[in-house]
Order: structure tokens, then sequence, then C-alpha cells
């Protein structure tokens, strides 16, 4: 056949099956700054914020920031500490530590080391928080990314996830379609389809929406279906919020 | 360079192969060199539509593995110029087809035709992605009823996320094409409207297709329906034809015909 230069440079292409494939992304990880190793002073004050938000906690990954101990703690301290974070549902996926001993710690930890991400070298101290105002706090706090804009249809069995900021869509959301964040979710177009936001546990997300049509609402977990949603709202502008444990709808 | 029309739906019985049937005709017969391709392997059904299928000797599937030249397997159509027919095999399956395989062809009608218009098979899955994957233009045939329009719904989110354009960060321009629209059961609020559809799909509406006994009748005799100009559901699709290719055509058969006095005494069919 005439084609076979183009056809053969196509199968070459397509039958190489690749195993795998590196990319780039952002997620948000938050960082547990330490101020003592002290895990029997540390246990209670993180017990009780994890009691405060239990969703935050559901295997959270955490770096543990070790830059801000009086001293450098030792193998085992460091352990019984690892130890704590994960009975508390934490997971530690890395370290931030003194550079020195960070690789070190990291290959006997199995953990990734952290220690150099920032350019400010370890010994201009008051630079070193300064940089990047966009590390997330270890407050229950949201990761604050630029929120997600969707400005094509989201249609039936597509799904939208803002993973750490929130959602905004200038199109219509399809019955059978889902769109979920991490913060609030905006709808400029009829929302058909399901809308799920603050889904890593943020009770205070909202979902705002010009026609409320949707399948189900929910704000970290707490949910509301259609059949809610016709008595109240339907094909109304709204907003959702949780007051409590009660997700409302009030009228925009 | 050919530009590549998927006609598809999600659903299947919607009326798919019946416009693709007439949209390659009408396509052919205002002059654009056109062929038709039946994707639905196994279910081969578009070259009874066109009336043709006594002179299948190659398919699809035989050029795809180089057991027959495209000039083989190709149908010229005896009725209209320009019109050519590419038949799905009815022995084997949708995984007789790949992508590398599909382009190669494609690109070899993209040489001499204007217009490759793919007859799609119903669902989402491997045969329905192949159809779509390589097109420019999508032709989304749907009934005005909700299980259709939402499938329909499923296949334009497809077309936006699988297909070569969307790989590339383009579009693929969309169409909506409502068939077996019947005015007087809108009216009683037994069908969606087309503005329901409209509102639902939001994309533009290339053409209502009024539900017609010509349709049965055509289908059956292997004739396109577009060929019937004296019936209103050819017209229909000459109307979408006419709009396609830019041209400003108001929407017809939308509302209730009021019965003449005389149609009314003898009876005669829209």
């Amino acid at each position: 056949m005439s084609k076979t230069t183009p056809m053969a440079q196509a199968v070459n292409q397509e039958s190489e099956t690749r195993c795998f494939q590196f990319k780039s992304t952002r997620a948000a990880l938050n960082e547990l700054i330490l101020t003592t190793s002290d895990t029997q002073l540390l246990k209670p004050q993180l017990a009780a914020h994890a009691a405060r938000v239990p969703m935050l906690f559901s295997n959270m990954p955490v770096i543990l920031n070790l830059q801000q101990l009086p001293s450098a703690p030792t193998l085992e301290a460091l352990q019984s500490l690892l130890a704590l974070c994960r009975e508390l549902s934490l997971v530690p996926v890395g370290l931030k530590a003194a550079p020195e001993s960070a690789t070190e710690l990291c290959t006997t930890l199995q953990l990734a080391d952290f220690s150099h991400q920032r350019r400010s070298t370890r010994d201009s101290e008051p630079a070193k928080t300064a940089p990047e105002p966009a590390e997330p706090a270890p407050a229950p706090q949201p990761a604050t990314a630029a929120a997600k804009v969707i400005t094509t249809p989201v249609r039936s069995g597509q799904q939208v996830y803002a993973r750490g900021s929130d959602l905004v869509i200038l199109a219509p959301v399809s019955a059978g379609a889902e769109v979920m964040a991490d913060g609030h979710i905006h709808v400029y177009g009829p929302l058909r389809g399901r809308a799920m936001a603050g889904v890593n546990g943020n009770t205070d997300a909202r979902i705002f929406c010009q026609s409320m049509e949707a399948e189900l609402i929910s704000i970290a977990g707490y949910f509301k279906t259609s059949e809610d949603l016709h008595a109240e709202c339907w094909q109304q502008p709204i907003q959702a919020l949780l007051r409590g444990s009660r997700l409302d709808t009030v009228s925009l | 360079m050919a530009e590549i029309i998927v006609v598809t739906s999600g659903k299947g019985g919607v009326g798919k192969t019946t416009s693709s049937a007439a949209i390659g005709t009408g396509l052919a017969l205002r002059g654009f060199k056109t062929v038709l391709i039946d994707f639905d392997v196994g279910l081969r059904n578009l070259d009874l539509i066109m009336g043709c299928e006594r002179r299948v000797v190659y398919d699809f599937v035989n050029v795809i593995n180089k057991e027959a030249t495209l000039n083989q397997a190709l149908i010229r159509d005896k009725r209209t110029e320009n019109l050519y027919i590419l038949p799905a095999s009815q022995t084997r399956d949708k995984d007789a087809l790949s992508v590398e395989g599909v382009e190669a062809v494609l690109n070899e009608l993209a040489e001499s035709f204007d217009y490759i218009v793919c007859d799609s098979p119903a669902g989402i899955e491997k045969g329905a992605q192949l159809a779509l994957y390589f097109a420019d233009t999508a032709v989304v045939v749907t009934n005005p009823e909700v299980s259709s329009v939402r499938d329909s719904d499923r296949i334009l989110g497809v077309l936006q996320s699988k297909s070569r354009k969307a790989e590339q960060g383009e579009t693929v321009k969309e169409h909506l094409l409502l068939t077996r629209y019947s005015p007087s059961r809108v009216d009683a609020g037994e069908m969606l409207s087309v503005d329901d559809v409209k509102e639902i799909l939001a994309i533009p509406l290339l053409g209502v297709i009024p539900e017609s006994e010509a349709v049965l009748k055509a289908s059956n005799q292997g004739v396109p329906v577009i060929m019937d100009g004296d019936s209103d559901a050819g017209q229909a699709y000459d109307d979408a034809i006419a709009r396609f290719l830019g041209e400003d055509r108001e929407h017809r058969f939308l509302n209730v015909e009021r019965k003449g006095f005389l149609s009314r005494v003898f009876g005669r069919k829209g």
C-alpha cells in the first residue's frame, strides 16, 4: 500500500504501550512544624486538634518539620514522634531537618527529604518562612491554591475535582456528572449533576449555583438528595452551607 | 483535506444509520465527493439502508487487514454521483478495528474525498470511540426522550475528552440532530420539546426530523429518506444539510399542522 510510511510510524507510536508516565503534580501537602520532640507534651494537643477536625486528620499526608526544634532529636525520639502521628491518622511522608542529618535520617526512616526545598540557606533564619507564603501552615485551613475554572459543559459521566482549591464552573453541569472541590463550588450554569464541596472535610466550604437542579449536593460529607432539594429550592439560585451538622440551602 | 463527520448518539435505535445515509446522500447531491463508513462491525446495517447489500464483496475490516484495497471495498452508489459506501464486516466484532488501521484508511480516503461520514455504533465502548476518535465534526442524533438525551450528553463528554482533537487541545464541532420528533406528543406533554433538549445538551441545533412513516418505508426499500423529497422527513434532512453547509434555514415541522378541510375529508397524510 502507498501509505506504508505514515502507517509504520503510527504503529510504532501506538503499539509500544508504556507502563508508566512521569508527570509533575501539585499535591496539597501540610507541614507539621514541631517546637518540641516531647511526645508526652505533644500528644494531648495534637489529639485535641484531631478531635476538632477529624476529617482533616483522616490519612492526611504531612511533612514533619524539625527545623524549629531546640535540639536535633534522637532516632528513637523521632520514631516515637512518627508513631504518634500515625496513631492520630496522619501519614508522614517526609522530613525537613538540618541538612547535615536529614539525608541519613530519611534513609533510615524511609521518608522523603524535603530539607533542601527552600532556596534560602539554613543560616538566614528569618527568611526561612518568608519566601514561600503559599506553603500552608499546619492549621486546619485548606491550601489556598488558585480556583480551578471550567468553561465547557461538564457532561454526564465526567468528573471534575479541584484538589486543594475552589471550583468555578461557567457552564452547565449535566445530570450524571460529578463536580468536587476541597473548597467552595460555584456553578454559573444549571447544576443538574452531583456537587461535593469540602471533600477533604472542610466544613466551611459552600456551594453556590444559579439554578439548583442537582441530583445530590454535599458539604464535608453531609448531603442532600434531589428529593429534598425539589421541596426546598428547585431551579432557584441558592447557596448551600453547613450549620452545625445541618446542610442548609439559602436563596441568593 | 476531507472533513470527517461522525454520526453518533450513545443510545441505540435513535436513527444514527438513517441519518448517516441521509447526510452522506445530501452532501453528495450537492456535489461533494462523499464516503459513508459503517463502523458498526458485526451489525452491518448501512448497506441495507443504502440498498447496496448485494454488492458487498470486501469490507472495512478487510481493508484494515490489507486483505483488500480501498478501491476494491468501496461501493459506488448507483443513484447518487459522488457517493461511496465502505461497508462494515458482519462476521467480525469491534476488536477487529484498531486506531492505526482506521487512521490509515481515513488518511487514504482524505486524499480524494471532500467528506467522510462515519456511522458510529451505539454505546460508548471501543467501536463508538474509534468512530469518533478522528472526527472534526460530530452530529449527535437524539430522540426527544430522557434516556436518549442523557446518553447523548455522555457521548458529548467522550467527544470532548477522548477524541484526537481533544487530545490536541482543540474541540470537535458539535451539532444536534433531533429525530423522531412528534409535535402533537410534545403538546400533550408526552415528549421533550426541542427547547428542553437544547437546554440540557447546550449545543447548536442542526435540524429536527419529524416522526414519519416515510423513514421506515425508505429503510425497507433501501433508499435514503432524503431522496424522498415529498416526505416531511426527507425535507427536514435536506434543510439540515443546507444548515450544515452554512445556509440559514428556518426550522420546520416543530408545530402541529392544522389539517385543511380537504385533507381532513380525504385523510391525506402529511
